[in-house]
């Protein structure tokens, strides 16, 4: 009996991630059997709910563990996108996405046992962050207007649609880019994504000609000088808190 | 090392029940439930996980020696504490002594709650 026991656990094991199965599926199959052996069938009340908490964890760590820094932080903000989205944009109906992506964001938060985005003591103050290279007072301008276009058009009924999706989407894509722009000096291939990810919006506008051509200038500056290019120094560089 | 801290249950519990010394999974389990009086039970999911964050953290590592394969399964994988485990453990449980010190406090019981002034 026991051997079926085991049997079916160690099928249920491939559950989990390859690269947890290839470390750990021996070792658990073996305790499971050593708690079998000790409890019979109760381990099961051990074992089931144990698998139903922890395959999801290992399963969030194996992506996780699978993308960069930079696209880790573009997957949170675009999660937060997704909940300002669905809290200024969809009211109660959001509340099972608001959920799910609780969840995620739980998980990938305790999966990698340290914070995402530094806490804000850690970023760079605003304005050696806009200084910092030629087409960054650029990207902060297109950001402020991007925060002030949502507030601007977020009580008016006929934005994209009549919806209020617009507004939040140019707020959120704002406070994106001012993210990046203070990210920028720790680490610069997220502080690039996430400016490069915001700029997207100032193309999808592109018959307003001003928007779009900042963009393009964004685009440039970031790609042209590599993206995970060195500080620019500046002339009279003001102090700001360095990474470890 | 304060990064770590306050450490999560199942990585506390762990890091007691490996102070005595190297031990292989199904020992921590059954130790963890000692220690805690039952209240504790760890499933194979959230023991190997937590041992293997614990790896990447350096708060543990796998023990080199093997038993005695006539007293022991050569299979089984025997985990051991680190010095930085040793450390965190320590400071750990430090920091909840403390905390039961500072909550069992006269002082602490005799606090006042400012009241919220009535509409």
């Amino acid at each position: 009996m026991a051997n079926r026991h085991e049997a079916v656990y160690r099928a249920l094991l491939l559950l989990y991630p390859r690269s947890f199965r290839a470390d750990y599926a021996e070792p658990m199959a073996q305790l499971f059997g050593d708690r079998l052996r000790d409890r019979g069938r109760r381990a099961w009340l051990e074992a089931g709910p144990d698998m139903v908490r922890n395959v999801p964890v290992q399963r969030m760590e194996a992506v996780m563990a699978r993308v960069s820094p930079g696209a880790r932080v573009v997957a949170l903000a675009v999660i937060v996108f997704g909940a300002v989205l669905a809290i200024v944009g969809f009211g109660g109906g959001a509340a099972p996405l608001l959920v799910v992506v609780a969840a995620v964001g739980a998980i990938v938060a305790v999966a990698r046992q340290r914070r995402i985005v530094t806490p804000f003591g850690e970023r760079a103050p605003l304005r050696p962050a806009v200084t910092q290279a030629w087409w960054a007072p650029i990207a902060a301008l297109l950001g402020l207007v991007m925060i002030l276009g949502g507030i601007g058009t977020v009580f008016e009924a006929h934005n994209l649609g009549g919806r209020i999706f617009g507004s939040s989407f140019l707020l959120a894509l704002g406070a994106m880019m001012l993210l990046g722009l203070m990210r920028r000096p720790f680490d610069r291939v997220t502080g690039n994504s996430l400016i490069l990810v915001a700029t997207v919006p100032a193309f999808a506008f592109f018959w307003v000609i001003v928007p779009a051509v900042a963009g393009l200038l964004v685009w440039i500056g970031v790609l042209s000088a590599g993206f995970s290019d060195e500080p620019r120094r500046l002339v009279n560089p003001r102090p700001y808190p360095t990474p470890d | 090392m304060k990064e770590l801290l306050p450490l999560p249950s199942a990585t506390l519990h762990i890091l007691v029940a490996l102070a005595p010394g190297e031990k292989h999974g199904y020992a921590i389990m059954r130790d963890v439930e000692a220690l805690s009086d039952g209240a504790v039970r760890m499933g194979p999911g959230t023991l190997y996980g937590s041992v293997k964050r614990m790896l990447a953290d350096g708060l543990i590592e796998e023990a080199p020696a093997r038993p005695d394969p006539e007293l022991d399964d050569q299979r089984r994988r025997y985990y051991r504490l680190t010095g930085l485990g040793e450390r965190v453990r320590a400071a750990e449980l430090a920091r909840l002594e403390a905390l039961v010190r500072r909550a069992g406090s006269a002082e602490w019981a005799q606090r006042r709650v400012p009241r919220l002034r009535e509409a």
